[in-house]
């Protein structure tokens, strides 16, 4: 079973991408900073994590996304930034620090179904 | 040799008969002669013709005594002319001439050659006799005898030349008196003659001068030391109407000058007979027929020919034309300083006003000229540009302003037909060297006849603006963000219970209450942004007042914020007694709801947040106190500013940066203060009071 780990410091976020992934049999997590992203994708070594740019404390999404894929424990995990920004620059940056994809909220449940699958295959 | 003795005797008797013939005819013929020059040429003609001398010739001492003049001579070394060409001189004492004169002794040399007095010429003879011309006991010349023989001149010789010359001595002597008497006589005629010439050619001077001073352009009278007229010009007498003859020997001052001024005039007068001047002395006078005039004059001492003063002159103009000329001049002058004055007052107004109006402009203003010198600066561009105008007046721009783009920019608009340039720069700010941002505006101006005359520089400081804008843009950014999050919920649970029928009651219920949540966040965030654009657009706040208990209102906010925050502590203080406000409710809560949202969102999880109301003399006091992050000065001060968001780089914590903006406008409208109490990492106090 293909694990997701969904990074998101507003719940009803984290449910809303969970609820939305329920069409599929994945084993789904949920951390609601940078810092817990970090410690949950070492331990469960997800296969996609679906990450938000803007979250409080010391690690925002990006640089969340640098430390996961520059670490060799957790590099091979793909990830999907989410994130409110949505501008040409922010998604640059998104992909510079690692990340696979880029949704902008508000994304379509649908769309992030079907990404999830193409890169989960 | 009795033969011979006797024919010698016979010859010696025959020639002093011939001798006596000589002189008998010599005495006679000298008889008919007057000239000194006949007389001694007759002596030397008869010397060589009758006696049979080579030469002769007659030296006759100088009126000094000191020389002999060579004054007749016969024989081949002279020209038979008589006159004698170039007189030979021969000293007293020297030669044997001058040893003659000088000893009054007869020389009769036999051998020229031996002897050494002999003065050699072109034409040496051997024998030489020198007599003596001697008359009352004194030499006055010498007769000089020559001969080609040796031992020549016989005493019979000597006697009769020494016959010869008393009988001629005296005749010379008279000669000579005459001669000096004519050529005194000459002399004389001849001073007298000079002096006749001198006399015309004064007495044509004089006349000359007369003339001169009679018709002079100026009117000339002069006093004598009586102060009598004894000058009196043809100009004086056009303008007094006294002809001369009228006033000749008249007393000047007594004829012709004011009563008023006779005193005056009369010191002017003894002053140039003491040798005193007055130049440009303006004398009133009285024409013949009573009109009074005013002359310029001036009054100079006269002297005569021995330097003795005699009298005194006056030169002068009448310049009562002058003086009308003069006064008008003097009041056209005086009318055109005052309208001078008047027009260097006004000039210096407008410039007054104008330098208020260029230091109160709230730009920065530099002019240059043509050749990019500094020709004015406004106090504005001083402060900008940390230079004095006093200092770089009339210096190359690049003394005032060191920014390079700005230099160059204003140089380049010489010589452009557009309008100019229009670009931002950066300067170095005075606070803390934080950059301010400078925007340029060069133009050209151009003179009257349409030629450039120099560029006008007008900086703004845009640093303010430009913020604006950025917080503006980043405003727009955070509004955009903020929307999205509330509607990435509302979009997508909505369209999953659209799409989806296998929820369960439960589920369904939590996603509507998301759902639900969020509109009613997006319905804040609008509400903030209509009370922003309210603001902004200058229209005060429709406070629905009402009378309210101040405790009750925050007492029903905190369960909210304690049931969504659990992560906080919210501790509540208030005073038992109820406080009554005239107060907007709705407003107020929402004041109390952004400041405890604040406190919440910037303070770590597990904090305390502390919200008190007390009653503060006619005041009723809030405040809302956490333990979060804190601010720095330089938050603080900006805290209230629309836009300005305490931590900008940390947009994770939501929110438009508008809240306290209008959280300080609503307690503002209902007549209190907000103000905050904070030290950045410890916390925040936020303290509000509004009147009871």
């Amino acid at each position: 079973m293909k694990k997701i780990l969904i990074v998101d410091d507003q719940i009803e976020v984290r449910e809303l991408v969970e609820v939305t992934l329920r069409v599929k049999d994945y084993e789904i997590f949920q951390a609601s900073s940078g810092k817990e992203a970090i410690e949950i994708a070492r331990a469960e070594k997800p296969d996609l994590i679906i990450m938000d740019i803007m979250m409080p404390g010391e690690i925002d999404g990006l640089e969340a996304t640098r430390l996961l894929k520059t670490d060799p424990e957790t590099k091979d995990s793909s990830i999907v930034m989410l994130t409110a920004k949505g501008q040409q620059a922010d998604k640059k940056i998104g992909l510079t620090a690692g990340a696979s994809d880029y949704f902008s909220k508000p994304f379509s449940p649908l769309d992030l179904i079907n990404k999830a699958e193409e890169i989960l295959e | 040799m009795t033969k011979l003795k006797k024919s010698s005797d016979q010859d010696v008797l025959r020639q002093k008969a011939r001798y006596f013939e000589v002189i008998q005819e010599f005495a006679l013929f000298q008889m008919g002669l007057n000239s000194l020059e006949d007389i001694l040429w007759n002596v030397t003609e008869t010397a060589i013709s009758q006696l049979g001398f080579v030469d002769c010739v007659i030296y006759l001492l100088d009126d000094a005594g000191t020389n002999l003049i060579q004054m007749a001579a016969h024989g081949p070394k002279n020209p038979t002319s008589r006159e004698i060409l170039n007189s030979i001189k021969i000293p007293v004492g020297e030669g044997i001439v001058g040893t003659v004169a000088s000893t009054g002794e007869i020389e009769r040399i036999s051998d020229t050659r031996k002897d050494p007095r002999y003065i050699m010429d072109d034409a040496p003879r051997l024998s030489e006799l020198a007599v003596p011309i001697i008359h009352q006991k004194k030499v006055i010349g010498v007769l000089d005898c020559e001969h080609d023989e040796l031992n020549f001149f016989t005493d019979e010789h000597i006697q009769l030349l020494s016959t010869i010359v008393s009988l001629v001595s005296n005749r010379i002597d008279t000669a000579l008196a005459i001669r000096k008497f004519e050529s005194t006589v000459g002399q004389l005629q001849s001073s007298e003659r000079n002096l006749e010439r001198k006399a015309t050619e004064l007495q044509k001077v004089a006349l000359e001068l007369t003339q001169l001073i009679d018709t002079a352009n100026a009117p000339i009278f002069s006093v004598d030391t009586e102060g009598r007229i004894d000058e009196w010009n043809q100009m004086v007498g056009n303008i007094t109407g006294f002809v001369k003859d009228e006033v000749m020997g008249q007393d000047l001052v007594k004829q012709i000058i004011n009563k008023d001024q006779r005193e005056t005039v009369k010191a002017v007068l003894k002053n140039a007979l003491r040798g005193i001047q007055t130049r440009s002395y303006e004398v009133p006078l009285n024409t013949k027929d009573g009109r009074p005039i005013i002359m310029l004059l001036n009054a100079a001492t006269r002297f005569n020919a021995e330097g003795i003063i005699n009298g005194v002159v006056g030169v002068g103009q009448d310049i009562t034309e002058l003086t009308a000329y003069r006064e008008n001049l003097e009041r056209m002058v005086n009318s055109r300083t005052r309208d001078l004055n008047q027009s260097v007052q006004d000039t210096e107004k407008t410039r007054d006003r104008i330098d208020a109006i260029l230091s109160s402009v709230p730009d920065g203003l530099i002019v240059t000229d043509t050749n990019n010198r500094v020709i004015l600066m406004n106090r504005v561009s001083e402060e900008l540009l940390g230079v004095r105008f006093s200092d770089v007046i009339d210096r190359p721009i690049n003394f005032a302003i060191a920014e390079k783009t700005l230099c160059e920019k204003v140089k380049d608009t010489l010589g452009t037909k557009s309008s100019g340039y229009q670009f931002d720069f950066e300067l170095p700010g005075k606070v803390l060297k934080k950059l301010k941002i400078m925007r340029a505006q060069t133009s050209v101006f151009y003179s009257r006849d349409g030629k450039q005359s120099g560029v006008v520089t007008i900086l703004r400081d845009v640093t303010l603006e430009r913020e604006v804008d950025r917080m503006k843009t980043e405003f727009i950014s955070t509004v955009a963000h903020e929307l999205r999050t509330p509607l990435t919920s509302i979009m997508g649970f909505s369209e999953i219970l659209l799409t989806r029928n296998n929820f369960k009651p439960q589920e369904r219920k939590k996603f509507l209450t998301y759902v639900n949540k969020q509109a009613r966040d997006l319905a804040s965030i609008i509400n903030d942004l209509l009370d922003i654009s309210s603001i902004e657009s200058g229209q005060s706040f429709r406070l629905n007042k009402s009378s309210c208990n101040a405790g009750d209102v925050i007492r029903n906010l905190i369960p909210h914020y304690q049931m969504h925050h659990s992560e906080h502590r919210i501790e509540v203080t208030l005073p038992e007694e109820p406080v009554e406000l005239l107060a907007d409710i709705e407003k107020l809560g929402q004041v109390l709801k952004n400041l405890i949202s604040n406190a919440v969102n910037y303070s770590p999880a597990g904090g305390l947040i502390l919200v008190a109301g007390e009653v503060s003399g006619d005041q009723f006091q809030v405040s809302v106190e956490d333990q979060g992050l804190g601010m720095t000065p330089a938050v603080q001060k900006n805290i209230f500013n629309r836009f300005y968001r305490g931590d900008a780089s940390d947009t994770a914590i939501h929110g438009l940066g508008l809240g306290l903006t209008i959280v300080k406008y609503i307690v503002e409208a209902h007549g209190g203060k907000i103000w905050i109490e904070s030290e950045y990492g410890l916390g925040t106090i936020v303290r509000f009071n509004i009147p009871i």
